[in-house]
């Protein structure tokens, strides 16, 4: 039986998505941190017209999914060491 | 007066963390039991009050309900952490402790995002006795429907594809005597619980990752006072073909991240204003809410082994409806 190099968990297309998304959450999370709910871009769930507040439990929830993304991707890089059966 | 007294800590404490774990809704009690005792309790127990110092009182309840589940699990949650450490070493999920870390995540997503959103809101509008009442007859009628559910589709008791998945996994450490090959919702009879905790262990790490997202998701319903979270993932494992104490197991693991990060969210309540004057008073409640929590978890896990959620139906139907009438 010819050897076979071990294939990846996942295609590159994966792994990249899982890191722009990533990027993504991150931007999220640090806009987040930084800006009060007046200043949000209007497309991020928070957005409240003439108010104060910072969204921290936002920030650290994006920028906890942002770290799971960048995980997702690490282990998608793995090489397979047996084929399921 | 302080605004929360300590029989009102230890009452409300002790039942908080016994109806968190059985499927009858804490936060549904929270809402009911006050509002029938009536008077002081009714004023200083409202959950739906944005400013109300009981929800600093509840975060020390959440905090220590999970510590008991971790209490209880810790041995599990020990493995877990180990399979998730040695995942994203090897960059791979193939073992049952490495594959339950993961599922557990990846179920916990939903409901960490819908809780944060929806949380708030939920509890300010809905926090009220009626609609409270409301979701507890509703949730009755879930826990019924699972097992209703169960029962008529004989290929959900033993999916192929669960089975199938389950022979798949590796387990990360050796079994403690041969045993042979189980079919789900079908027990070995362990040589000690350490074995019996892996072996069930095991069984759940053989849930499809689909499947752990759908069961996991069912914990959003819970944000509705009077929806139970582990009734509701408990129906939603049972209907993907678990048995009762596999079911009950996979929800109180999901449901510790989730109770756990609910109350660390909101330790800033504790240490504010809010806990002024009533520290003492959560503390006790919380060490009621502890306790309670680690009898009900070992009670329930013994108690599905051979029993079904259908009296907990019951209860939450009739105690729903008993409300609605009578008030």
């Amino acid at each position: 039986m010819a050897a076979h190099a071990p294939a990846r968990n996942a295609p590159v297309a994966i792994t990249a998505a899982l890191i722009i998304l990533g990027i993504a959450l991150a931007v999220a999370g640090a806009l987040y941190l930084t800006q009060t709910a007046a200043h949000l871009p209007s497309l991020l769930p928070g957005h409240q017209a003439g108010s104060a507040h910072h969204h921290i439990k936002h920030a650290l929830a994006a920028l906890g999914l942002a770290l799971l993304a960048w995980t997702g991707a690490w282990l998608t890089t793995g090489k397979r060491t047996h084929d399921a059966t | 007066m302080p605004a929360l007294t300590y029989p009102e800590a230890i009452v409300v404490g002790l039942f908080q963390g016994v109806s968190e774990l059985f499927p009858v809704s804490s936060l549904g009690h929270s809402v009911l039991i006050p509002a029938l005792i009536g008077g002081r309790w009714a004023r200083d127990l409202n959950v739906s009050a944005p400013e109300s110092p009981y929800l600093a009182f509840i975060v020390g309840l959440h905090v220590a309900t999970a510590l008991a589940l971790l209490a209880y699990f810790w041995r599990d949650w020990l493995r877990i952490a180990g399979g998730f450490a040695t995942s994203l070493r090897d960059r791979q999920v193939q073992t049952a402790d490495e594959r339950l870390a993961w599922l557990i995540i990846l179920a916990t997503i939903p409901v960490g995002i819908a809780g944060l959103l929806l949380e708030h809101t939920f509890r300010t509008v809905l926090g009220k006795p009626i609609p409270a009442a409301i979701f507890l007859t509703v949730n009755g009628v879930i826990l019924y429907a699972g097992e209703r559910l169960r029962r008529r589709d004989p290929a959900q008791t033993a999916p192929a594809g669960y089975a199938r998945q389950m022979a798949a996994v590796p387990a990360s450490q050796p079994a403690a005597q041969p045993a042979p090959e189980q079919p789900p919702g079908r027990h070995a009879v362990p040589p000690d619980d350490a074995a019996a905790d892996r072996d069930a262990d095991r069984r759940l790490a053989g849930i499809r990752y689909p499947q752990a997202v759908l069961i996991g998701s069912a914990q959003i319903f819970a944000l509705l006072p009077g929806i139970s979270r582990s009734g509701v993932t408990m129906v939603a494992g049972l209907t993907r073909g678990l048995s009762h104490e596999d079911a009950a197991r996979f929800a109180f693991l999901l449901a510790t991240p989730v109770i756990l990060a609910a109350g660390a969210l909101k330790i800033p309540d504790l240490a504010g204003p809010l806990g002024t004057g009533i520290r003492g008073q959560i503390l006790a409640g919380s060490l009621f809410s502890g306790i309670g929590a680690y009898l009900s978890v070992r009670f329930l896990l013994r108690y599905f082994q051979t029993r079904t959620l259908t009296p907990f139906a019951i209860y939450c139907t009739v105690a729903g409806l008993a409300y609605l009438t009578l008030t």
